[in-house]
């Protein structure tokens, strides 16, 4: 707690920034005095609830997220809290199922489950040690674990919980304490607003729910697992992302240390299950942890950060590593050795490694920190390359935002010079490819919230940002409107750099023993980047699908927010994919002829990404069209539900549109549904409903009487036969032109 | 004498939360005690050289582990070739006693021994310092218990108090190794292999 004096010398600082990315940058700063180091708990909120600087626009979340709470807490704790309310016929001994006195006995063991932790969470400072603190702690997880009855308690949670509210509880101010008529400016009044004591519960369980909505997947679960079992069980999320770092990843960062990390039997999952579960709260000291946090929050709030920050943590001590056996390995890790440098530097690492992910910049990173760079061998190099294209879109395309134009100005010069060399038509098809690179990238770094990242594991962040309630929709279309602007200068520049082709191809038809198929390869291939160009200039012209069997098809990438992903405890029925299929006319403007320009015939699949964990379903491809067919997939149910599984507490709570998961497993549909309503609407909508699986979902409903999806304009309809495979149209015009932009 | 092959034995416990898993082996390596250990997140390891009776020097690997992870979460290569394994409970918990039966079973599953019926398994009651008003589990049904599972080894401690503590570690670490050199014998004597093939054909026979 602090006065509002104090906090009020800290706010300056904010001022000063006048941008989201203006104060990711700050907050990332090594340079002293942090931004954070007064205002940590408002930053914490600006990136993970806001997500804008808009501070007119903060008591609204605030209040939102703050009777959100209340409502939970009432609604979970009423029996805990008022055992003898409890209106029941049923027998409290009974033993029965549904008997509301087993439902009390099982939260009372759950609880029991959490304390035991709680009460042993950070020994050593006082704070933690009060009762009330305690008590606090345990109502928060545990009605976390009641929203998230599929992960429920696990340990290590409490450890999530514990920096949040103390960073809360720190920066708190006491209303009662303000001298009435003093500080009344608007500057002060946000101030008491946003760190007010009173709410401290409130915003610490808004900022922890929001922090697991993507860390719960550390402690989900594998599929179909519940306590003791003798079955065989699929790898959970946490084993699964072991693998990937350490079997993926690493090689590429460090191909020797992986192998000798493999040769010694290190069992990768033994370390980063407390590493990454904990967001290396027992790694480092508890203040460097909280300056780690400020930067994962500020530059990936998806939390897929923390795979690159264990790569950075392994090559920095690299060298003991390798000279290491089993025993002394195992020990390195699990009592990492205090580093030399500051942790949030592991951070800073975690980003770079995470754009550049070879062994040359695993090798900068070793020598960063004064130690002699590992051998890098041809041979390891090139597999290493190799490796990253499987693994989908390569991290070598993700520039810096500012530099996108430079790089599509290369892209085309590249396409005059490669032309003399290679052959033309290689080297135009090649500019194509880079062009629709760029453009992707393009569009992430216009989306605001997505950062450039690698292997299309964008698709799988939470549509949070756009989704909050308290987001105006002025504010998604003042984005999409900026996106087209831009697009139409880059087609511009584009189009400069076709004449310039075109002139270079005149000259070469103009010689006399000129190679009559190279050239038509050539006009050929200029003409697909200008077909580009024409796409990019107006983005209302429904992209053509183009079938292609060598290169990647040609994509345009859905903005964030319209993106899904479905939970990886989701079972393997549930990964459905939908096939939106281009309208048989033809685009309207380039008519251009085009020798094997795109078909518009064939259809383009949407994957919708079921399992986060894994790379290659990652990656969405949509385009706009006016109408979407989507034939069912082949297991039973012909319905797109994207949420599978069922939770029967909830769904009959009013408060299932609460759940965070609901954001995230929304289809894009029902997502701008989401945006299109004011969170009362959406409230009264839900109630309405009695599951989650009820909700309006693009592909059709398990609602019974296929009530219309709410924004009125797509229809699902519901389906009772379950074998069935069967097309449903549904009309999104109005939809499409902002999924193209 | 002549053999100095270094010889290291992986032992991994076991137990519900709380019922002092980390305070135990912090004990007898460390020779430490908190009343304050956090939450073991997933596993943790200790190692402890230790000088058998035949004056051999051996390396225990222990490896403490999260009392509410389920045997999926760690993988099962976290089990692979253990050589004993300890199964915790706290003697004034009867719930933690009650479950010692499915941590054994478990372990079977995951670990896969070669022989899952001579697999080494020690049971320790822990918190025997606490007042005996408190006291759940009397050492008769405990042993009891041991004696059903084929005559487990059964010692009583408190971590807070040393008691007891070292005498079970040198119990764990000879029954490690034994079955460390009974898996030595049995991979050096390939003759065992035809008679699981054996087993096997009569299983198919059926």
């Amino acid at each position: 707690m602090r006065t509002l004096d104090e906090a009020r010398k800290c706010w300056p600082q904010l001022d000063e920034v006048t941008s989201i990315s203006q104060l990711r940058k700050a907050v990332s700063s090594p340079d002293k005095p942090r931004i954070t180091s007064g205002l940590r708990s408002i930053c914490w909120k600006i990136f993970l609830l806001f997500n804008n600087l808009d501070r007119t626009s903060w008591p609204t979340a605030l209040v939102d997220s703050r009777t959100a709470y209340d409502s939970l807490r009432s609604h979970f704790l009423r029996a805990i809290e008022h055992p003898n309310e409890i209106e029941s016929a049923v027998d409290p001994l009974s033993e029965h199922e549904e008997s509301p006195w087993v439902a009390l006995r099982k939260d009372e063991t759950l609880r029991a489950e959490i304390f035991q932790d709680v009460e042993r969470c950070m020994p050593d400072n006082m704070y933690f040690r009060q009762p009330s603190t305690q008590n606090m702690m345990l109502d928060i997880i545990f009605i976390f674990c009641k929203l998230n009855p599929d992960v429920g308690y696990r340990q290590g949670m409490h450890e999530v919980l514990a920096p949040i509210l103390w960073v809360v509880e720190r920066d708190s101010i006491n209303p009662g304490s303000i001298e009435r008529g003093r500080n009344t400016g608007t500057a002060s009044r946000l101030l008491r607003d946003v760190c007010d004591l009173r709410f401290m519960e409130h915003d610490t369980f808004t900022l922890f729910r929001l922090v697991m909505q993507n860390a719960k997947f550390f402690y989900a679960p594998g599929e179909g697992q519940s306590g003791f079992s003798q079955q065989p069980q699929n790898d959970t999320p946490m084993l699964i992302r072991s693998k990937r770092i350490f079997e993926e990843y690493l090689p590429m960062a460090d191909p020797s240390l992986a192998a000798h990390l493999k040769k010694v039997d290190i069992v990768p999952q033994i370390f980063l299950m407390r590493w990454i579960r904990l967001l290396f709260g027992r790694e480092f000291s508890f203040n460097e942890v909280l300056v780690m946090w400020d930067i994962i929050f500020a530059e990936d709030s998806s939390l897929e950060l923390v795979d690159f920050i264990c790569i950075a943590m392994l090559l920095r001590i690299r060298w003991d590593l390798v000279e290491a056996d089993t025993n002394t390995a195992f020990t390195l890790l699990l009592r990492y050795p205090e580093p030399d440098n500051p942790p949030f530097t592991f951070v800073h690492d975690a980003l770079y490694l995470r754009d550049n992910l070879n062994p040359q910049a695993g090798a900068n990173i070793i020598k960063k920190y004064g130690k002699k760079s590992p051998p890098i061998s041809e041979n390891e190099s090139r597999v290493t390359n190799h490796a990253r294209t499987s693994i989908g879109a390569s991290n070598s395309l993700v520039p810096q935002p500012g530099s996108l134009e430079a790089i599509l100005q290369d892209a085309a010069r590249g396409v005059y010079n490669r032309g003399e060399k290679w052959g033309i038509a290689k080297a135009v098809r090649d500019a194509v490819g880079e062009v629709k690179k760029n453009v992707q990238t393009l569009q992430q770094s216009n989306s605001g919230q997505s950062t450039p990242r690698s292997g299309g594991r964008e698709y799988r962040k939470p549509a949070r940002p756009v989704l909050k309630s308290t987001q105006s929709n002025s504010e998604v279309l003042r984005r999409i409107s900026a996106l087209e602007t831009r697009n139409k200068g880059l087609a511009k520049m584009l189009e400069g750099a076709l004449s310039e082709l075109w002139e270079c191809h005149k000259e070469k038809s103009d010689e006399a023993d000129v190679d009559k198929a190279s050239l038509e390869a050539l006009s050929v291939a200029i003409a697909k980047v200008q077909f580009v160009q024409v796409y990019l200039e107006d983005a209302s012209i429904p992209l053509p699908i183009e079938e292609d069997k060598g290169k990647a098809p040609m994509r345009v990438l859905i903005p964030p927010e319209r993106t899904s992903s479905a939970p990886p405890t989701s079972s393997p029925a549930s990964s459905r994919s939908a096939a939106i299929s281009s309208p048989s006319s033809k685009p309207p403007r380039p008519q251009r002829s085009i020798g094997n320009a795109p078909s518009s015939k064939t259809a383009l699949p949407i994957d919708i990404p079921s399992l986060p964990t894994t790379l290659k379903s990652s990656t969405s491809r949509i385009t706009a069209v006016p109408t979407i067919t989507a034939p069912s997939p082949s297991p039973p149910s012909p319905t797109i539900s994207v949420s599978p599984r069922v939770r029967p507490a909830l769904a009959q709570s009013a408060f299932s549109w609460m759940l965070g998961q609901d954001e995230r497993t929304s289809t894009f549909a029902s997502a701008s549904a989401h945006t299109a309503f004011p969170s009362d609407e959406k409230r009264r909508m839900a109630r309405g409903k009695d599951s989650i699986g009820g909700k309006g979902y693009l592909f059709g409903e398990d609602d019974e009487e296929g009530s219309p999806i709410k924004d009125g304009r797509a229809k699902g309809k519901g389906s009772k036969a379950e074998k069935e495979i069967e097309e449903e149209v549904i009309d999104l015009g109005p939809l499409g032109k902002s999924a193209v932009a | 004498m002549s053999s100095k092959k270094k010889v290291l034995l992986k032992v991994i416990i076991l137990g519900d939360s709380g019922v002092g898993k980390t305070s135990l082996m912090n004990q007898y390596v460390n020779k430490k005690f908190s009343a304050s250990y956090k939450a073991t997140i997933g596993a943790d390891f200790l190692t402890k050289e230790v000088v058998m009776d035949d004056d051999r020097v051996v390396t225990l690997q222990l490896w403490d582990t999260a009392g509410q992870e389920r045997f999926q979460s760690l993988g099962v290569a976290f089990y692979r070739g253990a050589d004993c394994c300890v199964l915790v409970y706290d003697v004034n918990n009867s719930k933690s006693f009650e479950t010692l039966e499915s941590w054994r079973d478990e372990f079977l599953v995951q670990a896969s021994p070669m022989d899952p019926e001579s697999f080494p398994f020690v049971v320790i009651g822990n918190k025997v310092d606490v007042e005996e008003s408190r006291r759940m589990i009397s050492s008769k049904r405990a042993m009891t218990f041991c004696q059903s599972k084929g005559g487990l080894s059964y010692f009583e401690t408190s971590a807070k108090e040393a008691l007891n503590v070292e005498e079970a570690f040198s119990a764990i670490a000879k029954q490690a190794l034994a079955q460390e050199e009974a898996g030595d014998f049995n991979s050096d004597f390939p003759e065992t292999i035809p008679i699981d093939l054996k087993n096997d054909r009569d299983g198919c026979a059926c």
